[in-house]
């Protein structure tokens, strides 16, 4: 496939109007904000680096090149088994959802403008409640069908988890929107490093060990208002 | 799983096998298997349910680089077990070598198990591998109790370990139901700042799994009532993907976390198994000389 036309499709899967669901999600960042943790742009960007290094850095990224590999090799049950694994690391009912909430709706969109028997494979599973379509695993798989580079699709699954929480702590904190462009632009070269790193790991290193950030996502679920979806 | 080459073979090979099975109305120790440096002790019965509680033991005290640990437990149908340590889990500075436990935990249909064992210790330049891995048949309990520290706090040593390595897999009638996978490697990420440890020293994680859905949402609620809000610990309850619910914790030091700890096993212990919690185990009751 030409490469301007898999770099545009690109943009357009990560664009914040792409109907995804993700900004329906803070991640736990409405519990610090209303437990008074983060307050500010230093705040918001010490949660938004934890929850790159500690939460999906290893984890859904890392996820997103494996099931690339996968969808390359037209490995349908290894991509199966990927969507079960990551289920089975989603340990809080938001973490859960919002994964599986995001992927279905990548799947749902891309797959009725492009003909792939993957994402075909994928609905029909869905369909039948064996598969949950997360996240990381429907947006290798949608890259893949694009023609979209892997480590290209992997940059583009972190930069898109980053510019959702950033829209968050825009709303929520709330920080002015040059602000969050300077949040983004300093986190930049972390989701360039943390890219290189995945691209290294097989399966053996899947790892994850945000605490903090997972026990907000467990007491989202307990707050009285809230803007954002648990 | 370890291949070793015997003659340069450092450190000790641990074996222990435990099978329980219902008798009348107890559990009993009906085949145990152990080598140096691991034991459990004959069960006790400090109640009227007829719960077998055992002791693991490693009565060198802890793991040193090359070590490991094997375990096998086996509940039968309708055995109920509860299995704990009287201490926490050291492991010592290595020279390079990976110290390494590894517990592989069945349970039949019906059966019940409380594995809660004391809290993992990585002293200063420790290498350490863990991995817990629960099959269950549809029908079977459990809580699954998993604790570390930063280190030997007390003594100021906070997260100087070398890599600190911990996976648990728990499998609900051949369906992977929970996986959780840490690597922990001091120096490249600050481990205290905010989403991480945030300052605290004490981390644990209770699962806990069950065959029922309609007991989910007055646990969860009870659980989040028990888990008092102060400054010393921080926690939050969760369903699983499937089977069950989940409880994270973040305490200033061991002892504040298994003083939570006590109180949410016995919230789980009236709503699951319906009974009251009327065990006294010494590490959770006077567990001050552990504190590391």
């Amino acid at each position: 496939m030409d490469r301007a036309l898999s770099l545009i499709s690109l943009f357009q899967i990560t664009d914040s109007f792409f109907p995804s669901g993700a900004f329906a999600y803070s991640w736990g960042l409405e519990t610090y904000v209303t437990e008074g943790v983060v307050r500010d742009i230093d705040g918001f960007y010490k949660f938004l680096t934890a929850y790159i290094t500690g939460m999906i850095g290893r984890c859904d990224a890392l996820f997103v090149k494996l099931a690339f590999d996968k969808a390359d090799r037209g490995d349908l049950s290894s991509l199966f088994r990927l969507d079960r694994l990551i289920h089975s690391m989603k340990l809080t009912k938001e973490l859960r959802q919002g994964s599986i909430q995001t992927g279905r709706q990548l799947l749902k969109v891309m797959g009725q403008l492009h003909k792939s028997v993957l994402l075909e494979r994928f609905e029909a599973g869905i369909k039948a409640g064996e598969l949950q379509g997360h996240h990381p695993v429907m947006f290798a798989l949608v890259c893949n069908c694009l023609g979209v580079g892997r480590d290209d699709a992997v940059l583009a699954y972190l930069y898109s988890a980053v510019s959702g929480i950033v829209s968050a702590g825009v709303r929520l904190i709330p920080l002015g929107h040059t602000d969050g462009q300077r949040v983004i632009e300093k986190i930049k070269p972390l989701l360039v490093e943390v890219t290189k790193e995945v691209s290294q790991l097989d399966e053996d290193g899947i790892a994850a060990f945000a605490p903090g950030v997972e026990i907000r996502t467990m007491r989202h679920e307990q707050l009285y208002t809230r803007l954002f979806k648990s | 799983m370890w291949r070793h080459d015997k003659l340069h073979e450092v450190g000790r090979h641990g074996r222990l096998s435990l099978f329980f099975k219902k008798r009348q109305e107890r559990t009993i120790l009906y085949d145990s298997f152990s080598t140096i440096p691991m034991q459990a002790f004959q069960p006790f019965y400090p109640d009227e349910t007829g719960c077998a509680c055992t002791y693991l033991v490693n009565p060198t005290g802890g793991l040193v680089g090359g070590d490991r640990i094997e375990i096998d437990i086996t509940l039968d149908e309708y055995a109920h077990v509860l299995i704990t340590t009287p201490s926490a889990n050291k492991i010592y500075r290595s020279t390079g070598q990976f110290s390494s436990q590894s517990v592989e935990i069945t349970i039949k249909r019906g059966g019940v198990l409380e594995y809660m064992p004391g809290y993992v210790i990585p002293f200063a330049g420790s290498l350490y591998r863990q991995k817990t891995r629960v099959c269950m048949d549809k029908g079977a309990t459990a809580f699954i109790l998993d604790a570390f520290t930063t280190g030997r706090v007390a003594r100021g040593e906070s997260l100087q370990f070398e890599e600190y390595r911990n996976t648990t897999e728990i499998e609900y009638d051949g369906e992977l139901i929970l996986t959780e996978r840490m690597t922990l490697r001091p120096g490249k990420i600050d481990y205290n700042g905010m989403g991480l440890l945030e300052g605290f020293s004490a981390t644990a994680v209770l699962y806990l799994i069950f065959d029922n859905l309609s007991l989910e949402k007055p646990l969860i609620s009870a659980l989040r009532t028990t888990m008092v809000e102060t400054g010393d610990v921080v926690g939050g309850v969760s369903t699983l993907p499937a089977k069950g619910v989940v409880v994270r914790l973040l305490g200033v030091n061991a002892r504040i976390i298994e003083k939570a700890l006590f109180r949410l096993w016995s919230v789980a212990r009236r709503h699951i198994l319906a009974f009251e919690n009327s065990l006294s185990l010494r590490r959770f009751i006077t567990n001050t000389h552990y504190i590391p």
